[in-house]
């Protein structure tokens, strides 16, 4: 267990191929009185899906905008954000001037936001937008359209037509889709996306995160998912972290998160999911609500809430230990959690998903 | 008259006119047909779930449930008369519009936006109140607002009463929201979209919140959502069923269980597919050829999924199928059919 969180990294929060690595980074709104997203530590693998899930008010957008530190004002962030790129430079992120940061964003990691007319322009059209972000960059224009070509295809659109049409002129789902294209035209490496499809129709989503797959398979690309729809990404995912009052609490690969939840938040969030597989009895929500980021409980966050907690919980907030090989969990009593909160789907669980056949 | 349902919709079609700009002047009017010839009943203390994808109509035939849209064909009856003839005064029947209204109530996706911002809970919760018994004392009212804030979760319900509706969170918003619709005594709420907008953990609470109500107050539910697992815990617990619309027309229906487990339409395999699970089974290609939904003012001929069905064959280009019965379910598919043409058909390519 390390003690103080910053050089003994677990291996599931660490890896030997980082992409980004966050080492105890805090956001706070008012000078260190309550953080919105508090002492994170985690390594982004490269060339991984991580789904970063968390209720409304958990901290996650916090998370996907400290990696490209674009925290809003007046909010600051500390610890240390550090982006490693694949021919082996190690950049800084917080240390950054303005510039430097305009350019890494784009180019070596780029942002995609739920609701994506919000962040085309209404007034120019989808071509405006890819030949701006290209000239902005100083990219070659030309061959930049005809990345984006190729990009919108991947997307199952029809360039031209896409090219030349008005944001208002698409649907939701396509206007998504475009700004998918323009996100990765400059080709970053990294993708954080946050709720990209949370305004979409279940179908679109799906189709969606089906492409997102087939991009990240054919660019090479790393992406960051974040979402409060823990069932959606964990089809999508390698890896999941789940957020609960600005802190991470469980991470681990999608697969074993889904069949051997450790931290009872997690179990709970399971079990309070409607999913088509589960008797319909046993779906239950979680009692009570998240807590608010001024007068947090003491402790781990979640014991009231929390049907194990005992004395220690209410008094330290615990470290993460390791569940498994891959697979990490902020719980004193995560060895209890299995028992004591069954997981109302359990049955109907694929026998090869069990842990061992996922140790890497 | 116990077994006569609430509301029987026949035929139903809303068409909507979209006028040209300014250079379409002289040209025919396009026709947006939203929703395309829809025949379901909504008997007592039922549950129906209207799913789908954006922009199938779901909405609008929801509306036109509780006659917020008129139909521009087909009827609405309620409780055996045809709503807009009592709205025109052509109605034999001695009911008012007004109570017909009075009993169709709807809560919406976004509470924040449906509740009066200037207004403290217990004037809000008061409104209906006032058009429903007048006669209540100022006393009584508080009483009942208080029990049924007490009812729904938010304790101490004096202090919430005072409160302005956006120092309240999304899931009470919601709650306040399914208050007043209920303080109406109506036969019917319309739920469109009510808990997409709710953390995936408060959801089922807020479904088992509104079937505890049904309960009490004696409603049915129009559910709308683009979520299967949701429609399918509201819809089983409360005893329904399912809808499934496309481009404007119901192309499946039947009790939720069965409707999952057994589709008989490509489209419902295809939202089967869609609805996250959690069983980690490879849930393999899509079952569908194009991922866009085609417009709806110009949708396609015959079978309007042939566009996209990958079970499509000529035959579906070029005839509409009727609607099937099969063991309580009903779906609008050829397939349903072992001796139709379909089956002869050459299959579709792109």
């Amino acid at each position: 267990m390390a003690a103080d969180g910053t050089q003994q990294q677990q291996s599931a929060l660490s890896a030997e191929d980082p992409v980004i690595q966050m080492r105890n980074a805090k956001v706070t709104f008012d000078d260190g009185e309550s953080y919105v997203m508090n002492d994170i530590s985690i390594d982004v693998r490269r060339n991984e899906i991580i789904g970063v899930v968390g209720e409304s008010g958990s901290g996650k957008s916090m998370f996907a905008e400290s990696m490209l530190d674009a925290i809003p004002d007046p909010g600051v962030l500390t610890g240390k954000v550090e982006y490693l790129a694949e021919d082996g430079r190690e950049i800084d992120v917080l240390g950054l001037s303005k510039e430097d940061l305009r350019q890494m964003r784009w180019e070596e990691i780029s942002m995609v936001f739920q609701g994506a007319m919000s962040s085309f322009n209404p007034t120019m059209s989808v071509k405006g937008h890819f030949v701006e972000t290209l000239k902005a960059h100083d990219y070659e224009v030309e061959p930049g359209l005809d990345r984006a070509h190729e990009l919108l295809e991947d997307l199952y659109l029809e360039p031209d037509r896409i090219l030349n049409s008005y944001p208002h002129e698409l649907s939701g789902g396509m206007q998504q889709r475009a700004l998918i294209a323009l996100s990765l035209v400059l080709e970053p490496e990294v993708l954080v996306m946050d709720e990209p499809t949370a305004a979409l129709d279940l179908l679109m989503q799906r189709s969606i995160l089906m492409l997102l797959e087939e991009l990240q398979d054919k660019y090479d690309l790393t992406m960051v998912f974040i979402t409060h729809d823990l069932p959606l990404v964990a089809s999508l995912a390698d890896r999941l972290a789940i957020m609960y009052a600005f802190r991470l609490v469980e991470v681990g690969p999608a697969d074993e998160i889904i069949a051997n939840a450790a931290h009872p938040y997690t179990r709970a969030l399971l079990n309070a999911t409607p999913n088509l597989d589960a008797p319909l009895d046993e779906m239950r929500p979680i009692e009570g609500s998240g807590p608010a980021p001024i007068n947090l409980p003491s402790g781990c966050a979640y014991h009231p809430r929390c049907p194990l907690a005992d004395e220690q919980c209410r008094s330290a907030v615990p470290e993460f230990q390791q569940t498994d090989a891959d697979h990490a969990a902020a719980c004193y009593n995560w060895e209890e959690a299995t028992d004591q909160i069954p997981l109302n789907y359990e049955d109907m669980l694929d026998d090869t998903a069990t842990s061992e056949g996922d140790v890497a | 008259m116990s077994s006569q349902p609430v509301l029987s919709l026949d035929g139903v079609e809303v068409h909507f006119e979209n006028q040209r700009g300014l250079m379409g002047i002289g040209q025919e009017p396009e026709t947006v047909r939203a929703v395309d010839g829809v025949t379901i009943d909504i008997e007592e203390r039922d549950v129906v779930s209207l799913i789908g994808e954006s922009g199938c109509g779901k909405t609008t035939l929801g509306k036109t449930c509780i006659g917020l849209q008129r139909p521009t064909g087909g009827t609405v009856e309620y409780r055996g008369h045809d709503m807009w003839d009592v709205r025109d005064g052509k109605s034999d029947s001695d009911l008012e519009w007004d109570d017909i209204r009075q009993s169709l109530q709807i809560i919406h996706q976004d509470p924040g936006a449906s509740l009066n911002p200037n207004r403290r809970l217990v004037s809000i919760l008061s409104e209906p109140l006032r058009q429903v018994s007048p006669d209540l004392s100022k006393g009584e009212k508080r009483e009942r607002i208080y029990s049924l804030l007490e009812h729904v979760g938010m304790n101490p319900a004096a202090d919430f009463a005072e409160r302005y509706p956006h120092q309240l969170s999304g899931g009470e918003q919601q709650r306040v929201a399914l208050c007043r619709a209920l303080l109406m005594n109506p036969d019917v709420i319309l739920a469109d979209e009510a808990i997409s907008a709710l953390d995936v953990s408060l959801r089922v609470e807020m479904m088992d919140l509104m079937l505890d109500l049904q309960d009490e107050f004696d409603t049915s539910y129009v559910f709308i959502s683009h979520d299967l697992s949701n429609a399918r815990y509201f819809t089983e617990h409360g005893n329904g069923k399912i809808g499934v619309m496309y481009l404007g027309q119901l192309v499946e229906s039947g009790p939720a269980e069965q409707l999952i487990n057994e589709p008989k339409h490509p489209y419902t395999e295809v939202l089967r597919w869609a609805t996250p699970d959690l069983s980690l089974e490879q849930t393999g290609d899509m079952p569908m050829r194009k991922i866009d939904i085609p417009d709806p003012i110009d949708p396609p001929s015959g079978c309007r999924f042939h566009t996209r069905c990958p079970e499509a064959r000529e035959v579906c280009k070029r005839e509409t199928p009727e609607t099937y019965q099969i063991n309580g379910q009903r779906a609008a598919c050829f397939r349903r059919d072992e001796s139709h043409d379909y089956w002869d058909s050459p299959e579709l390519v792109d």
